[in-house]
């Protein structure tokens, strides 16, 4: 699940989230300009996909700009 | 900050020839209030119509209802803020207000072009649903305006709230220099330090992320509605009507607002069973995790250097808002400060739970019942003899989440309750039993 607000989908119990823009924009930010934005939207979909490729034992927080994934559980 | 309030009851009004009010009768020289109305160019057609409590009558669409209120002395004026009224600070002084009055706004014009808002408010002035809406029970002077058509829709909103503000101000004028029969003084006297300090977080929607507009609608401060960080308000500032403003939601008008009974009541225990602290104002619907733990943070931070042990917290939207209001509450009781919530729940149909987030921390929360007016059962509303405002309703006009786009239905007959009855500050007299 890609989500502005992670902390309310690792609470619910999704298993993968991805750490979304903003609620406005969950998968680009306009503020980038055209080309920034596409290379955003793009690094935001491959964390996606390395996500479901990913084996988790609980909700687990993917972030974008981060290379490797941040291990959070839901408190 | 010392303010006295006057109060005039008002149980009836009528039209006639000059601006009075006797013995709880308040006189309403129509034309010269339509005359000031119309001082602004950019009003197109307004009206003003009586309703009175127990009448078979329909306001729709309702976007506000104001109480009239007016400067006797101190500085600023009431409702400051909007649309070029003074912004001086207020909370000082005499105040007189008409209690039991109310003036609805009332337009087709809609909040704003962004989709997702619905006008969908009505009053009715008898029936289940009078029963149940706080403002069915005051007499009420409707405002029913419509701006230049070729306006864009935020001026649009300006002008529909601006001739409103200018009917209230109108009306209160008549009490102006009148001596009130009853006057309370609402002053945070110095309280015995052995009391606890409380301080009342007033959550507040505002509506800039979605419709990317700062003041077209919602409750405002000092007429501002834009996403900032939270301010701290003397309760004074409040009751002279400092936090304002239309909104979709019977439970959020500015009459709500200065009748707020979790603010009167926090007020008038103040020195006997606990220290008032003041209201941290906290605007809502940030939208990263950032920004929403970032506010309920520093709320948290401020009721601390404040001295609160304990806070009450109310919010008046749903949705998303929920997290950085509940992160309030958990900030507020990291730091040590009692936290009791009041908040109208979601639907557990389906096994849902009804509120958004479950945090430990918020373990002192009062229900006021639930958003979605449909869970009442009231059914269809029952037809009425008489409609103020506009006799038919469709999507796409002044919109309506109760109807399909293209139905048009007759505002007069038997139609289904506004969707929401989300009773913030806990005006109702709902129950619940468990079973």
């Amino acid at each position: 699940m890609i989500s502005a607000i992670y902390d309310l989908a690792l609470t619910t119990g999704a298993s993968r989230v991805v750490r979304g823009c903003r609620i406005e924009h969950v998968c680009g930010n306009p503020d980038l300009g055209p080309e920034k934005d596409h290379e955003y939207g793009l690094t935001i979909l491959r964390t996606a996909l390395g996500a479901l490729t990913t084996a988790v034992t609980g909700p687990t927080l993917f972030d974008p700009m981060e290379s490797s994934a941040e291990v959070v559980h839901a408190s | 900050m010392r303010l006295e309030v006057g109060s005039f009851p008002v149980r009836d009004a009528c039209f006639g020839t000059r601006m009075g009010w006797v013995d709880g009768v308040l006189e309403i020289d129509r034309e010269a209030v339509l005359a000031a109305v119309r001082q602004d160019p950019l009003v197109s057609t307004v009206e003003l119509e009586i309703a009175r409590p127990g009448e078979s009558v329909r306001i729709w669409p309702v976007r506000d209802v104001v109480e009239p209120r007016v400067k006797v002395n101190g500085p600023g004026v009431v409702y400051p803020g909007w649309f070029g009224r003074s912004i001086e600070t207020v909370g000082r002084g005499r105040t007189h207000r008409l209690a039991g009055l109310g003036v609805p706004e009332v337009s087709s014009v809609n909040w704003h072009d962004a989709g997702g808002d619905f006008v969908d408010q009505y009053l009715d002035m008898s029936g289940p649903w009078a029963d149940l809406i706080p403002q069915s029970a005051l007499v009420n002077v409707c405002c029913v305006v419509e701006p230049e058509p070729a306006l864009a829709v935020q001026t649009k909103n300006e002008v529909v709230h601006r001739a409103t503000l200018t009917v209230a101000d109108q009306l209160a004028a008549a009490v102006r220099d009148l001596t009130p029969p009853d006057v309370e003084v609402f002053e945070l006297a110095p309280a015995a330090a052995s009391l606890p300090g409380v301080v009342y977080v007033q959550c507040v929607h505002s509506p800039q992320a979605m419709s990317h507009s700062e003041h077209t609608f919602c409750t405002g401060t000092y007429g501002l509605t834009r996403l900032a960080p939270p301010w701290l308000l003397h309760p004074n500032e409040i009751l002279d009507g400092a936090l304002s403003g239309p909104y979709r939601t019977m439970f959020a008008t500015s009459w709500t607002v200065v009748n707020n009974p979790v603010l009167l009541e926090l007020y008038r225990r103040h020195g006997r069973s606990l220290r008032f602290l003041g209201v941290i104002v906290f605007r809502t619907e940030w939208t990263t995790q950032d920004e929403k733990d970032l506010m309920a943070g520093q709320a948290g931070k401020l009721a601390a250097m404040l001295g609160a042990h304990g806070a009450v917290v109310t919010w008046d939207a749903g949705g998303n808002e929920f997290i950085e209001v509940v992160h309030t509450v958990r900030a507020c009781e990291r730091l040590g400060i009692k936290t009791v919530f009041l908040t109208s729940e979601d639907s557990a149909e389906g096994g849902a739970p009804s509120m958004l987030k479950p945090v430990p921390e918020a373990d002192a929360i009062v229900t006021t019942g639930f958003f979605n007016a449909s869970l009442l059962e009231l059914g269809r509303l029952p037809p009425v003899e008489r409609v103020i405002g506009y006799r038919s309703k469709s999507a796409g006009d002044a919109v309506d989440a109760t109807i399909a786009a293209g139905e048009e239905v007759a505002t007069a007959g038997a139609i289904a309750p506004p969707w929401r009855y989300d009773d913030h500050y806990g005006f109702n007299r709902l129950s619940a039993f468990a079973y």
